[in-house]
């Protein structure tokens, strides 16, 4: 029994005690801390609209809208690069890329290389970098903080189609 | 009571009552522990590796409940020694799962650490704030720790009460389960803490703990159905029981020459005598009399038979094989 009682001082005290940090949990590469330091969000961008769109050099979308608000949440500029799903996932997994958009859902078949935000409306879903736990928290907080505007983009997005 | 029947003294028998209940809210425990588990898992090895040891761990766990039900269960025509057994084949059949299992996690688990997979964990919405799924996981594993640890030091009390082995093993698998679940914890907490590798590492020791459960109950079950000698309740040393039988019947004044074999069946303990008398008056009498003084050593000598043969060497009247010594 004094096993157990130990255990729950070891375990339980620390883990309560975290609750009230907000730096957990952390990421296991530093992306947030590159991020805050660089003012640097280096986004990949697949076409795939209303979530992102292609005309001209400037991207538009629900997603592209969505991510230039929650870099300016970080003091951050989102640098973009077109691409592939295949190129940009890869880039991600690597850690080459911070967030990747474009209407993915939340079934990817790359879900077990990349991480994935929680589903901002129905499947869809934000990649980041695997194991970036952190990066996750701040995109999920920001997404559920912008869903009935995010809701209203995309519901416009689709008359407009 | 007719011949072959075992009734188990008094005191003992609210133990086996005591037993029945601490498997039943141990199965009752671990399939809400299951559900919470599953809820919670995400994309943690630890997790997934926690809730296949807690899934796996109801096999064992129900074949000691159908044992203890099934002492009550008096030898009949078709199953001349009783029931005594049926623990033992299902735990034959847990212990194979458990361990063939364990070695594939434990696998999975490594292949992980090699591969360096970072495990991603998203946050939920709980209350209206988005909540960490991995503290969620935290709260989940300290349930799941809370039963095992209370109910698997009540089996062991039981356990070395009624000298039932089966009842041990899965006292020893609730250690493990809670262990497993304290293993865990500290693997969330490792990913909270940005260090990837700490989920697979805990899974790693999580899977060690179902490969050693699955060996011990394999060597437990497998050593018992071929009807080894009685052992201590840790399986460790030879029971004492077995010396005091030799001695209680190598002391009487009409025994020339004996030898014993004795086998567990389950807590209970059965075997044979063979004697060679000094002469024959009254026999049947001594042989009665030797057969209570044998049972009253210990409450488990159930069944015990006296064989009288001219000589203990093979070419006695009788053509068993005695123990050897």
């Amino acid at each position: 029994m004094r096993w157990f009682v130990n255990a729950l001082i070891v375990f339980v005290l620390p883990s309560l005690m975290s609750f009230s940090c907000d730096d957990l949990p952390r990421d296991q590469k530093g992306t947030v801390d590159r991020i805050e330091q660089t003012h640097e969000l280096r986004v990949g961008l697949i076409e795939n609209p209303p979530f992102v769109i292609r005309d001209g050099d400037e991207p538009r979308g629900v997603e592209v809208d969505a991510i230039k608000n929650f870099a300016a949440s970080q003091n951050a500029q989102p640098v973009w690069s077109w691409g592939g799903e295949q190129k940009l996932m890869k880039e991600l997994e690597h850690f080459n890329m911070d967030v990747v958009a474009g209407g993915i859902l939340k079934s990817t078949p790359w879900k077990s290389h990349v991480g994935l935000t929680s589903p901002y409306v129905h499947e869809q879903v934000i990649a980041t970098p695997p194991g970036e736990n952190q990066l996750i928290k701040r995109l999920d907080e920001f997404l559920s903080d912008n869903k009935p505007q995010i809701e209203s983009q995309i519901a416009q997005g689709e008359t407009v189609q | 009571m007719k011949r072959g029947e075992i009734h188990l003294p008094e005191d003992k028998q609210k133990i086996v009552d005591k037993a029945w209940r601490h498997e039943i809210w141990s199965i009752v425990a671990m399939i809400s522990i299951i559900a919470l588990l599953g809820f919670t898992m995400g994309s943690s090895q630890a997790m997934k590796t926690m809730w296949l040891e807690d899934l796996l761990s109801l096999i064992p766990t129900t074949a000691v409940l159908i044992g203890i039900k099934a002492r009550s269960w008096q030898p009949n025509e078709n199953f001349n020694y009783g029931y005594r057994r049926v623990v033992q084949v299902g735990f034959l059949a847990g212990s194979v799962a458990l361990f063939g299992f364990g070695l594939f996690l434990f696998g999975d688990s490594a292949y992980k650490l090699i591969i360096a997979e970072h495990p991603s964990i998203q946050t939920i919405e709980l209350f209206g704030t988005r909540v960490w799924l991995g503290w969620l996981m935290i709260a989940a594993l300290i349930y799941s720790i809370i039963p095992p640890a209370i109910l698997g030091q009540l089996k062991r009390h039981s356990a070395e009460e009624l000298h039932d082995k089966s009842i041990h093993m899965s006292a020893i698998i609730d250690k493990g389960d809670w262990l497993s679940g304290a293993a865990a914890i500290v693997g969330i907490l490792g990913i909270a803490f940005g260090y990837w590798w700490a989920d697979s590492v805990a899974a790693a020791f999580i899977s060690f703990e179902i490969v050693k459960d699955g060996w011990e109950g394999l060597q437990n079950s497998t050593l018992h159905l071929m009807n080894m000698r009685p052992t201590d309740v840790t399986e460790k040393n030879p029971d004492p029981v077995i010396e005091k039988v030799e001695h209680e019947i190598a002391a009487l004044p009409w025994v020339l020459d004996s030898s014993i074999r004795l086998r567990e069946e389950g807590d209970i303990i059965m075997g044979e005598a063979f004697v060679v008398p000094a002469d024959e008056d009254h026999l049947l009498e001594k042989l009665g009399d030797a057969g209570e003084r044998v049972k009253s050593l210990d409450w488990r000598i159930q069944d015990f038979n006296f064989i009288p043969v001219s000589s203990l060497q093979p070419g006695g009247n009788n053509g068993a094989t005695p123990q050897h010594q």
